[in-house]
């Protein structure tokens, strides 16, 4: 069985913040590959540099040293309006909160992606989607008439709406009660087996990240594990001896 | 607290430098008209002082103190200079003729004096010791010479040596210039252009021989004023007025006081304006700020802050921008004064210069003005902030506490606006004095902005939806969130516009106002003149000679005199008489008879008078009746009424006379206009071809106009007026610009976190400046539409008692189009900095922020 393709890959990545004396070395060295199709957690405590791990990957935020590439496209050389289109293009996101305009009703959220590229939305991609993550009854309303799991799940359709190479998701449960982060879960885990999509999470909650393939444990700026992720209780136990 | 309120400003500097702005720019108008009408005054009367400080006693005409217009000088017998001469006491008497209007052109029959429409004025060169004018050069000694203004001299390019055509009431003279003219170091009196001549050259100028307008008289050494007055008064009988040299020059500043007053009730009103517009834009600033701290009051209340410690934290806040705005403004306003002057000097209003007069009362009013309008635009932001209760900075996410729409405040809004059209409404209609009736209307009208700028939160959804809706098949999603956004804060963004709205509405006003008198007034004159040709000098005297030259043309069938000439009635109410030729009439002005025809003009005698319906029956007179019109000589004159004629426009004046009678007892030397009616059959190129070589040889300050041609020139004079005003208004225009980028800054802040999170998801740069952009355009096109709106209101409202003096409302409905489209490009120029801004925000910061 060949070898399925890169999507993401990061080379000797480092990224300091300020300069002499005072500089953090927010992450040294870091070089990981991102096959496709796969569901990866990134895990850590703060300040460990996975946020910034995934800044990078995801083009918000520009190495001090090494490279990232995605779906064969090297971002270094990229400026500021061929970063956006690529954001736009080939890249969704998930935030933990604040992930939708306000003034735009969910459906509008969903295809935002699609019509700021000023593109045609792919309506059978779109129904699909929105059964999927259930909320074809509130299509026409505003965020703020949306409960929290509602609206992460919108945020989901919407980081799928434009078929992205990966979606990044920043702990996409980290303002959500146990049931609504199930939910936004059990949604990023249909798309991977169902869709094949990548998609890169970052989480400090066990549980969401025993949903995903595989597990990266990064501490003081450099990936410390990398390995198949297990069960909650197996995630809890490779927390604590990586913290010991 | 106070310190609080200190740093705040501080950290806020972009935001409070607005706000500052928005105090400094009506305070500035409003001490810098102080200032130069202050400094105008000063030096007026100082001149005033100066040129007649050796005159001890003036001698004018009886009546001569009531000079009624240019066109009629009230004079006296020259025989009188002897008389006063041989009083004993007199050192010196000499007479002159004043203010005598003419027309220069130089020898390519161009004109020489102002284009403003302001006359040139002839004086008759008087001895040293009495010249109120400055010369360069010398004053005119023989009949040839002249001196004239230097301000005129310039303009033409005319220089010592030139010979210089001038022309009163007959054919022109010719005069070598000896003399460029100034009184106390301008060009010009108030606009008009200064000439002086010989006393015979000006008494055959002005068609008055052997007539003089004043005698100056300076008293032996010891003599006072009093007692010379006294053995003049004796001397000269009921055949002239005396006063002494200080009555004279008290009576001289007070006529331009007078004039000053309207100069500086005038531009203090948009001062006025322009510091309500600054309201608008401190509250709405207060309001959005505020809102955005909701959360440091809440935690100020936590920790122990009263609540008016949180309003005191605000409103000094307003203090310190007022104080400090004042005193800029202030500053400012000084600094504006000679620019205002300047202005003035452009548009030929040349102004003597002093040093500016800065009075205490100037200081004091720019102060307390800029403060007061500071502290109360934040009082109810203030009264806002006292409400956060200790809880709310806990609150997180949402910032604004949603704010219901409570009936009561519905009901107040819609009473504020209501009580301000009842205002004007009893300004318009309740018969008041004109002062009263100003102050009603002004007053009305400043209600009727702040009640609409209240209840505009109401119109914001369904205004925004329709102004969004072309944007949005232009723009797309940034064109739809940019409609989201104008409507989430709906009191925000109605504020803003209202700011927009007061301008906006002052300017639709005017406009419709002159277009109002553009139509009345050309209808007036298409239903009232039925002349082929006006033949007129457009800013000096038409001489009554070019009538009889005119008739003797071919294929002219009549040429026939218009005089105006005022007098008074017994009363004291001054009059418009006009003065026709009975004979000729009927040939060029078509009358609208009540009680009467053309047969009965045709057999008017020089004691009978036609009477203007409205004039006569407001006095009960009907034909039949008698009316005694004093002249401007004082002399009483009893006409018989002929009939009673409509005249919706006042072309003709209150009553209409013979020519002659006007002539010779109202000192109506000169014609309004000669009006030329062609044989008919006759075509009227070859006719106004022979009038116009007529008049190139032999009147080269008079124009030949077609009717069309006559209601251009006459309409366009207005439109200088037109200009000013838009000039003056344009202030506030700029003033609610800073409140929409002021706005829209404080929102983008308030976005920055959305703001990330479009750039996250691949918006672009340019899409992020859309979004703003549009909310821009939304905004300041609901301030234009609705300004429209109000303006449109107040001229439907002005025009309803205007309608009798026959006032046509006529709507400008181009000038209200693009004053809508300028309102959405003065968004996108509001809109240029925040977003700016709004599309450089940092991706990544931008989604930490909060």
């Amino acid at each position: 069985m060949p070898s399925p393709a890169l999507i993401v890959s990061a080379v000797d990545l480092g990224r300091t913040f300020g300069e002499g004396p005072t500089a953090v070395h927010a992450l040294q060295d870091v070089s990981i590959d991102f096959p496709t199709g796969g569901f990866t957690a990134i895990m850590g405590p703060s300040g460990s540099g996975k946020s910034t791990l995934v800044h990078l990957l995801a083009g918000l935020d520009r190495p001090t040293s090494g490279s990232v590439a995605i779906d064969g496209t090297e971002l270094s050389g990229l400026d500021d309006g061929a970063l956006t289109r690529l954001r736009r293009d080939r890249l969704g996101f998930v935030f933990q909160g604040f992930n939708l305009v306000p003034v735009l009703t969910a459906e509008e959220n969903i295809v935002l992606p699609v019509t700021l590229a000023g593109r045609e939305v792919d309506r059978p991609w779109f129904d699909l989607l929105v059964s999927t993550v259930g909320i074809g009854d509130r299509l026409s309303h505003r965020p703020a008439e949306l409960s929290g799991g509602q609206q992460q799940r919108v945020a989901v359709a919407r980081a799928l709406i434009h078929h992205p190479a990966v979606v990044f998701a920043d702990e996409p449960t980290g303002n959500l009660d146990s049931v609504a982060s199930s939910e936004v879960l059990a949604l990023l885990r249909r798309a991977a087996d169902d869709f094949g999509q990548t998609i890169i999470m970052v989480t400090h909650d066990a549980g969401a990240a025993s949903c995903a393939d595989r597990l990266v444990v990064m501490a003081d700026g450099r990936i410390v594990r990398d390995e198949d992720a297990g069960d909650t209780d197996a995630v809890l136990e490779l927390m604590k001896s990586v913290a010991a | 607290m106070s310190r609080l309120a200190l740093r705040g400003m501080l950290e806020r500097r972009a935001r409070t430098a607005f706000t500052l702005l928005a105090v400094v720019l009506g305070v500035a108008l409003i001490a810098g008209t102080l200032v130069l009408t202050d400094t105008i005054s000063k030096s007026f009367d100082a001149l005033v002082a100066t040129a007649g400080e050796n005159v001890d006693v003036k001698v004018l005409a009886p009546g001569g103190d009531d000079q009624l217009d240019g066109a009629s000088l009230v004079t006296f017998p020259a025989a009188l200079q002897d008389r006063v001469r041989g009083v004993d006491g007199v050192e010196a008497a000499a007479g002159s003729i004043r203010q005598a209007p003419v027309t220069v052109v130089d020898a390519d029959g161009d004109r020489v004096g102002p284009t403003s429409g302001a006359p040139t004025l002839a004086f008759s060169a008087v001895p040293a010791r009495f010249d109120p004018f400055e010369y360069r050069g010398r004053a005119p000694r023989t009949d040839g010479e002249m001196a004239i203004s230097t301000v005129a001299a310039e303009d033409a390019g005319v220089r010592l040596g030139d010979r210089l055509r001038v022309q009163g009431v007959d054919r022109p003279r010719a005069y070598e210039v000896v003399g460029l003219v100034t009184f106390g170091g301008a060009g010009s009196i108030a606009g008009a252009a200064l000439s002086v001549f010989s006393l015979a050259e000006v008494q055959a100028l002005v068609g008055t021989p052997g007539e003089l307008t004043e005698l100056d008289v300076q008293a032996q050494d010891g003599l006072t004023q009093a007692e010379l007055k006294r053995r003049v008064s004796a001397a000269v009988g009921v055949a002239g007025l005396v006063r002494t040299g200080d009555e004279d020059a008290a009576a001289t500043s007070a006529e331009l006081s007078d004039i000053l007053r309207y100069l500086t009730l005038g531009l203090l009103s948009f001062g006025v304006i322009a510091l309500l517009v600054g309201c608008f834009v401190i509250f709405n600033t207060f309001s959005i700020t505020v809102a955005q701290r909701i959360r440091e009051f809440g935690m100020l209340r936590t920790i122990g802050a009263s609540r008016r410690q949180v309003m005191g934290a605000v409103v000094l806040e307003a203090l310190l921008v007022g104080v400090v705005g004042s005193v800029l403004g202030l500053l400012a306003g000084i600094g504006l004064a000679p620019l205002l002057r300047g202005l003035f000097a452009l548009a030929g209003f040349d102004l003597p210069g002093t040093a500016l007069v800065i009075a205490p009362r100037t200081v004091a009013v720019a102060l307390v003005l800029g403060t007061l309008a500071t502290v109360l635009s934040s009082l109810v932001p203030a009264l806002r902030a006292t409400r956060v209760s200790p809880m709310d900075a806990m609150r997180t996410g949402a910032v604004t506490p949603p704010r219901g729409r409570r009936r009561r405040t519905l009901a107040v809004e819609c009473g504020v606006a209501g009580l301000g059209l009842v205002l004007m409404l009893v300004g318009l209609f309740a018969g008041l004095t004109t002062s009263t009736a100003l102050t009603l209307l002004g007053i009305g009208a400043v209600l009727v902005f702040v009640g609409v700028g209240m209840l505009s939160p109401v119109l914001v959804a369904p205004l925004a939806s329709v102004i969004g809706r072309p944007l949005a098949a232009t723009g797309g999603i940034a064109a739809k969130m940019a409609r989201g956004n104008a409507v989430r804060a709906p009191g925000r963004t109605a504020g803003t516009a209202a700011a927009l709205m007061v301008g906006v509405a002052l300017v639709a006003f005017v406009a419709i106002f002159v277009n109002g008198f553009k139509a009345s007034f050309s209808g007036a004159f298409e239903d009232a003149v039925t002349a082929d040709f006006v033949v007129i000098d457009p800013s000096g005297l038409t001489p009554e000679t070019v009538a009889p030259a005119a008739a003797g043309l071919d294929g002219v069938r009549t040429a026939s005199n218009l005089r105006i000439g005022r007098g008074r009635l017994v009363s004291g109410k001054e009059v418009v008489l006009a003065g026709l030729d009975p004979m000729a009439a009927p040939d060029v002005v078509e009358v609208g008879w009540v009680d009467g025809s053309d047969d009965r003009l045709r057999a008017l005698g020089s004691r009978d008078a036609m009477l203007e319906e409205a004039f006569a029956d407001e006095r009960g007179l009907r034909t039949g009746s008698a009316l005694v019109v004093r002249t401007p000589t004082e002399e009483p004159i009893r006409f018989v009424v002929r009939g009673t004629f409509e005249d919706r426009g006042r072309l003709l004046g209150d009553l209409v006379v013979p020519e002659a009678t006007l002539r010779d007892r109202f000192g109506a030397r000169t014609v309004l206009a000669t009006l030329v009616a062609a044989e008919p059959g006759a075509r009227s190129a070859e006719v106004g071809a022979a009038l116009g070589g007529l008049l190139d040889r032999d009147f080269p300050t008079l124009e030949a106009q077609t009717r069309g041609e006559f209601i251009d020139s006459q309409v366009g004079s207005i439109n200088a007026i037109l200009y000013v005003f838009y000039a003056l208004l344009a202030l506030s225009v700029v003033i609610a610009l800073f409140g929409i980028v002021n706005t829209l800054a404080l929102s983008v802040y308030e976005r920055t976190r959305e703001l990330g999170l479009l750039r996250a998801i691949g918006a672009s740069r340019r899409q992020v400046r859309q979004v703003v952009r549009g909310e821009a355009i939304i905004t300041a096109v609901m301030g234009a539409v609705l300004g429209v709106s109000i303006g449109v209101l107040f001229g439907v409202l002005v025009s309803r008692p205007l309608g009798s003096e026959g006032f046509v409302l006529a709507l400008p409905y181009a000038t209200l189009v693009v004053l809508v489209v300028l309102g959405a490009l003065a968004g996108v120029l509001a809109a240029v900095v925040p977003a700016r801004k709004a599309s450089r925000v940092d991706v990544l910061d931008a989604l930490m922020h909060q």
